[in-house]
């Protein structure tokens, strides 16, 4: 299973691919560092679940969200954000993703987002 | 039995600041000796009853929201309470001065029981802070308003006074707007030059000489200088230079204070200058003779002359030919008299047709060769109508002892000498 | 201390962790102000003094007043903490706060402390959380000055190294924005360092 995980922060895509890692050991993992490389990394790879950052450079989490949505709209994309405000978790639904979840995100949390995925 | 709520109470009271425990209704559940004694409110007046009825002028909506925010982050809110209504008003005993009469507070508000949602608040005594805080802005306020009446001062003498600073090698550093456009430089092309070079400096040896001795005793000098602007123009100066010292005693530096004295030197000259030759009047010659007398160290091969000289037959040209020819041929010998004395000498009009010369540098030989040399010129002059004019010449030469009327005296001899042996002569009467 | 000692590594978990604490405290003020804010790219820097001052400079201009806070905190992770906020930014809080037309400089001066204490101990408390550390606050003061008076003119110290943290707190809609900037030196960012060790064995386990 190929899944993308979008951060600007080195650590922050550690420790998310970690906690996956403990619960899908055989996932295949594809790293972007902003949103230009995640759409075109989308485009070519076709991954089952996106984890997604909202704040990055070049390109933010909120277009390459609905750039995403648009070359597939059945693309599952879990926002994973420091930013934890409602607002924000309305806009990112609104915008077709399936969930948002506050970072860090630990073994436990990532177990709860999983289980709403569609493998 | 001493259970925990005394333990509690027995170390608010021993703070040193007032302390507090309320809800976030402002209901009082503590209120420690502190708050009692500078409040005149006890303890079990206020305990169980809301803040709110004993300082009903409180701002609750902000002091409320406050202790919320502190429940809800679980971390102190602090706040300056220096004004009314903003906390609770501690009157300040100080007499001494009348800056502020209630005490400035700092308030911290933190976390007690979240659970009960009760919170600490403690109150600090700032008054001394905002004391220092309030006189260092009247200080500022006033150093401000010095510093700018200082600044227009310096425009004003920026744009007048010519003042020039130098380094101890008299090297320029700064100098005043008025300076610049006086002597038509900028201020680039003039720091970095030597000061010298605007002075005139052949007319000048022995006031630089006199300047450089002054500066080098790390005194003050003053005199009239000559200076160049760029077009060439020479200006007459008062000059003031003040060397300043370190305190190893040192020159650091150099100001200088210049005055243009044009018009003072054109009315000097007027009132040194005989209106008719147009060289020096009797009164500058005094003058010029009493320096001559005191300045300088004469020594026998080294000693100034006095020549005096009258025109022979003159009173018979005014009265054969009248006054105004008598006027051009006084003229005509001036003339002749200024162009044929060396560079240095002083010459003057003594009075009707008398004529002095003074020589410096020079032996009683010297002084009797120029002498000649004058009378000769004077000899080859001819006015129209009048002809050949000629005059006497009595020379002496100062010798140790000598004053001004010693010397007249003795050159009036030498002359009454060459009178007596047929005019067109010189005469010389040494000691 | 080597500069290299405190590597790229520790300053994108610095970086990240300070992400994190200012989603915490955005989402604290959006609640007090009933707004949405916008999250910035916290930027993080080693220098010294020279550097600080250049980096302030570009960021403040200098020539205009600003509401300055700043409020020093103690503990394993310790240091400045300072929130600037132009003039403009301040009476619109004051506004929003005082529910009046025009705040007082009182009420002013004092929703910018307010304002700053939500900031500064959301931040705090949240990063010293994720470094598994305890933060001690001390009290803040609050001065209106002008851009080039934000950091002393003596010249007599010079940290030889600091780190900054700054970001941008941005509520677009009610006008209201300040710069944050975190500020540790010396002896701090040695142990600063090892606590992000810890972290990133926690994360290697």
């Amino acid at each position: 299973m190929k899944v993308l995980v979008v951060d600007d922060s080195k650590l922050a895509r550690l420790s998310l691919i970690k906690s996956l890692k403990e619960h899908e050991p055989s996932a295949e993992i594809l790293e972007a560092e902003n949103g230009e490389i995640a759409v075109e990394l989308f485009k070519s790879e076709n991954p089952r679940v996106v984890f997604l950052d909202l704040t990055m450079p070049v390109m933010d989490g909120f277009e390459a969200l609905k750039l995403i949505m648009q070359i597939d709209p059945k693309a599952q994309v879990v926002v994973v954000s420091a930013d934890i405000q409602t607002h924000a978790q309305q806009q990112v639904l609104a915008l077709g993703a399936k969930l948002m979840v506050p970072k860090p995100i630990n073994s436990d949390k990532m177990l709860g987002v999983l289980q709403q995925l569609v493998f | 039995m001493i259970n925990t709520m005394d333990y509690c109470n027995i170390v608010f009271d021993s703070l040193e600041n007032g302390t507090m425990i309320v809800d976030e209704n402002c209901t009082v559940w503590a209120w420690n000796k502190w708050l009692e004694i500078n409040t005149a409110i006890t303890s079990e007046h206020i305990i169980g009853k809301n803040l709110e009825d004993f300082y009903p002028e409180i701002d609750y909506k902000g002091f409320k929201r406050k202790i919320r925010t502190t429940l809800r982050l679980n971390s102190p809110t602090f706040y300056d309470a220096s004004l009314s209504n903003r906390f609770i008003t501690v009157p300040r005993n100080k007499i001494t001065t009348s800056l502020l009469t209630t005490m400035q507070l700092q308030v911290t508000i933190s976390p007690y029981i979240p659970e009960v949602k009760r919170v600490m608040v403690s109150i600090q005594d700032i008054s001394d802070l905002h004391e220092l805080k309030l006189t260092l802005q009247q200080r500022m306020k006033e150093i401000a308003s010095l510093n700018s009446e200082l600044r227009q001062d310096k425009q004003i003498i920026d744009a007048n006074l010519m003042i020039v600073k130098t380094d101890c090698g008299c090297m320029i550093l700064e100098v005043t707007d008025a300076f610049s456009s006086f002597f038509g430089y900028n201020e680039a092309e003039l720091r970095g030059a030597f000061l010298s070079s605007i002075y005139v400096t052949d007319t000048m040896e022995t006031e630089l000489l006199q300047m450089k001795e002054t500066l080098q005793k790390k005194q003050k000098w003053s005199g009239e200088v000559q200076v160049v602007t760029k077009e060439g123009e020479t200006v007459w100066m008062d000059a003031v230079i003040s060397p300043y010292l370190d305190e190893q005693d040192d020159i650091t530096s150099y100001t200088a204070i210049y005055h243009d004295i044009t018009d003072k030197k054109r009315i000097e000259l007027l009132s040194v200058t005989d209106p008719l030759t147009k060289l020096y009047n009797r009164q500058k010659f005094n003058d010029v003779f009493d320096v001559m007398l005191m300045r300088r160290h004469w020594k026998e091969g080294n000693s100034f002359g006095l020549i005096l000289m009258d025109v022979d037959h003159f009173k018979k040209v005014n009265d054969t030919y009248g006054h105004q020819k008598g006027d051009a041929v006084l003229i005509a010998v001036s003339d002749i008299l200024a162009q044929t004395v060396r560079t240095g000498d002083v010459l003057a009009r003594w009075g009707g047709e008398e004529f002095v010369v003074l020589l410096p540098d020079v032996d009683s030989e010297k002084a009797a060769y120029v002498a000649e040399k004058l009378r000769r010129a004077v000899e080859g002059t001819s006015i129209s109508e009048v002809g050949a004019v000629t005059a006497s010449f009595g020379v002496t030469v100062y010798a140790e002892g000598d004053t001004q009327e010693s010397m007249m005296h003795r050159s009036d001899g030498a002359l009454y000498r060459a009178k007596e042996k047929g005019r067109n002569r010189i005469e010389s009467l040494l000691v | 201390m080597q500069i290299d000692e405190f590597s790229e590594d520790h300053l994108d978990v610095l970086k990240e962790l300070m992400n994190i604490a200012m989603g915490n405290a955005t989402a604290s003020i959006a609640d007090l102000l009933q707004a949405f804010g916008t999250m910035h790219i916290p930027h993080l820097a080693i220098s010294d003094m020279d550097g600080l001052k250049a980096y302030m400079e570009k960021t403040i201009p200098s020539d205009e007043k600003y509401y300055v806070t700043k409020q020093l905190f103690g503990g394993m992770f310790g240091g400045e903490f300072i929130f600037v906020m132009t003039d403009e930014s301040a009476v619109n809080l004051g506004h929003y706060l005082y529910d009046v037309t025009a705040p007082s400089d009182a009420d002013i001066m004092d929703a910018v402390i307010e304002l700053t204490n939500i900031l500064s101990s959301t931040i705090l408390s949240r990063l010293s959380e994720e470094l598994n550390t305890k933060v001690q606050f001390f009290v803040p003061s609050t001065e209106l000055m002008s851009g080039n008076e934000l950091i002393g003119h003596d010249e007599t110290l010079n940290y030889h190294r600091i780190i900054i943290i700054s970001t941008l707190m941005e509520f677009q809609s009610h006008k209201i924005s300040g710069h944050i900037f975190i500020l540790t030196k010396d002896k701090m960012i040695e142990s600063l360092s090892r606590l992000i060790d810890q972290k990133l064995e926690e994360l290697y386990a």
